[in-house]
C-alpha cells in the first residue's frame, strides 16, 4: 500500500490491519477485510484470533526484551559496592522468578488497587512477570477467548511499565519522583509522551507540537519523558485527587514504536491515543473491546485514530468523551 | 503471492487510500483475485481480450472494446447485471456487484495514471502495457538478435 502524497515507504495492507498471519510454518496467511467469518487456509482461524494473536505476540516479544533489561540491571546492582537493600533487590528478582505465584509487595506498592481499579479488575497482580508471560503464552494456542487474550496483553504491558519504573529506580531515581505538576482540582489530561530514549524523531516532534500548539488552551498538558513516570503519575493523580486516572478523562498521546508502552497506559486506565496506529481494525471485535467495553465499562479506552482525518481534532475529541 | 493487489484493487473500488479507514460491512466488488494452481500464483482479471466474448454477449452495449487504450471498458450505468459476459468470459474475471446490482470486472482504472493493484505490486509482477506488449517486445528482441548473427556471420 503507498500513499503517493505521504511518500512512505510501502505497506502491507493486510498487516496495517492485523491480518497478516505467521504463527506456523504452513503461513504467512493473510486475510481479506472482507472475509465472513470462515477459517484460515491451514489453521481454520478467524480473523478475531489471528488480530489477538498478533498483538499478543508483539507484546510478548517486546516483554522479553524488557525482562532481560531488568535482569542486566538486576545483576549489576547485585554486584559488590550496591547500595539497594537486599530485600528489595529480592523483591525485584522474584519478578523475574518464573515458579513464584505469590502475591508480589513489590507490584502492589507501584499498582495500588484504589490508584489503578482497572488493572486489578484484569485479576492483577498475578504472581511473578515471568509466570504471566509464560501462563499467557502456554495458553494462546488453544484459547479462542479473545477478551482473555487482550487482558493478558494489557496485563504484561502493565507490568513492563513497572519494570522500567524500578529500572529507574536501581538507575538512582526515587520511585515517587515524576516531576509533573497538576491542577489543584480533577481535569482531564493530555499526555504527550516521547518515549524514545531520547532519539530524535521529527515525525513525533512535529506532532507533539502541533498537539501542544493547539490544546494548550483548553487542556491541562504534561509531557513525559518516557512511558516509566506512568505509574508515578497514576499515584500522583490518586493521592492529590483522590480519584483513578480512569475516572479522570486523561488522554495520553504515545508516539511510540513499541505497543506495550501504548498498551500499559491503556491499563493504568489512561485513554490511549496511539501514533502510529495499531493493527488491530481487522477484527471489530479487539477492536470493539478495546475501544467501547472500556468506555462503557471503565470510563477510558483506546481511541482509533483514522489516518485521514485531523489529527488534533480526534484528539480533542477523545478528551471530551 | 502477497495479495497485496487484490486489496489496493478493493481500497481503489470503495474510494479509500489506508485500509484504517475501512468501515465495517463493507463489501467491494471483486475485479482481481489471486489463487494457487499447482504451487504458481495465477490471477482471475480481466486479460481485455482482443476479440471480447464478453462485448459479443452484452444484451446492453455495457461492454465495449475501446481499441486506443486495448482495453475492454465496462459501463456499470447502463449494465442490467444479466451476468451473460461471467458466463462467458474463460478467465473467470468478471463478478457481480451486489451493492450496485451490476456486474464488475477491471477497467485499467483510466483516471489514474497507473492502477492501483500495479503500485501495490511490491515484485513487478504487476505492469500496465498494451494487450501486445509482450510480443512486440519479444519481436524486437528476436530481431535484434537476429541482426547480430548477421553481423557475426
Amino acid at each position: 500500500m503507498v500513499d503517493p502524497k505521504k511518500g512512505c515507504p510501502p505497506r502491507c495492507g493486510y498487516g496495517l490491519l492485523g491480518l497478516c498471519c505467521s504463527s506456523c510454518l504452513s503461513g504467512p496467511c493473510r486475510r481479506s477485510p472482507f472475509d465472513d467469518k470462515s477459517g484460515g487456509r491451514f489453521c481454520g482461524e478467524d480473523s478475531d484470533w489471528i488480530v489477538a494473536h498478533n498483538v499478543m505476540e508483539r507484546v510478548s516479544r517486546e516483554s522479553l526484551q524488557a525482562m532481560a533489561a531488568l535482569r542486566d540491571a538486576l545483576e549489576r546492582a547485585s554486584g559488590l559496592g550496591n547500595r539497594m537493600e537486599a530485600s528489595r533487590l529480592t523483591e525485584m528478582k522474584r519478578l523475574l522468578s518464573p515458579f513464584y505465584r505469590g502475591e508480589s509487595a513489590l507490584l502492589e506498592m507501584l499498582y495500588p488497587e484504589r490508584a489503578f481499579p482497572f488493572l486489578h479488575a484484569l485479576k492483577f497482580p498475578p504472581g511473578s512477570w515471568s509466570v504471566a508471560l509464560l501462563d499467557a503464552a502456554a495458553a494462546r494456542p488453544e484459547t479462542h477467548d479473545i477478551e482473555a487474550q487482550l487482558e493478558s496483553a494489557l496485563r504484561l504491558s502493565a507490568m513492563t511499565l513497572a519494570a522500567e519504573a524500578l529500572l529507574g529506580e536501581l538507575a538512582g531515581m526515587a520511585p515517587e519522583e515524576t516531576g509533573l505538576p497538576l491542577p489543584e482540582t480533577p481535569a482531564p489530561l493530555l499526555l504527550l509522551v516521547s518515549d524514545e530514549d531520547g532519539l530524535p524523531n521529527d515525525g513525533r516532534d512535529a506532532a507533539h507540537k502541533e498537539i501542544e500548539a493547539a490544546c494548550r488552551e483548553t487542556v491541562w498538558i504534561c509531557k513525559l519523558r518516557h512511558m516509566a513516570q506512568l505509574p508515578a503519575l497514576g499515584r500522583k493523580i490518586y493521592d492529590q485527587w483522590g480519584i483513578p486516572a480512569s475516572m479522570s478523562g486523561s488522554l495520553a498521546v504515545v508516539a511510540s514504536s513499541s505497543m506495550i508502552h501504548g498498551l500499559g497506559a491503556l491499563a493504568l486506565g489512561f485513554s490511549l491515543a496511539a501514533v502510529p496506529a495499531y493493527p488491530i481494525h481487522g477484527s471489530p471485535r479487539v477492536e470493539n473491546y478495546l475501544t467501547h467495553h472500556l468506555q462503557q465499562t471503565f470510563g477510558h479506552a483506546y481511541l482509533p485514530v483514522q489516518p485521514e482525518e485531523d489529527f488534533v481534532e480526534q484528539i480533542l475529541g477523545g478528551l471530551k468523551r | 503471492m502477497c495479495l497485496s493487489c487484490v486489496l489496493a484493487c478493493q481500497m481503489k473500488a470503495l474510494g479509500l487510500l489506508d485500509p484504517r479507514d475501512l468501515a465495517s460491512g463493507q463489501k467491494p466488488p471483486r475485479r482481481i483475485s489471486m489463487t494457487l494452481i499447482e504451487g504458481t500464483p495465477r490471477t482471475s482479471i480481466c486479460r481485455h481480450c482482443v476479440q471480447a466474448p464478453c462485448a459479443e454477449a452484452c444484451i446492453s452495449g455495457s461492454m465495449v472494446r475501446d481499441e486506443e487504450a486495448s482495453a475492454v471498458r465496462h459501463n456499470p450505468e447502463t449494465c442490467v447485471g444479466c451476468g451473460t459476459c461471467q458466463l462467458v468470459c474463460p478467465f473467470n474475471a468478471i463478478t457481480r456487484n451486489d451493492q450496485e446490482d451490476c456486474m464488475a470486472k477491471c477497467n485499467l482504472c483510466p483516471e489514474d495514471d497507473m492502477p492501483p493493484c500495479v503500485i501495490a505490486c511490491g515484485t513487478g509482477a504487476l505492469a500496465l502495457g498494451r494487450s501486445d506488449h509482450d510480443a512486440q517486445g519479444k519481436k524486437r528482441k528476436f530481431a535484434e538478435e537476429l541482426r547480430g548473427e548477421r553481423n557475426h556471420g
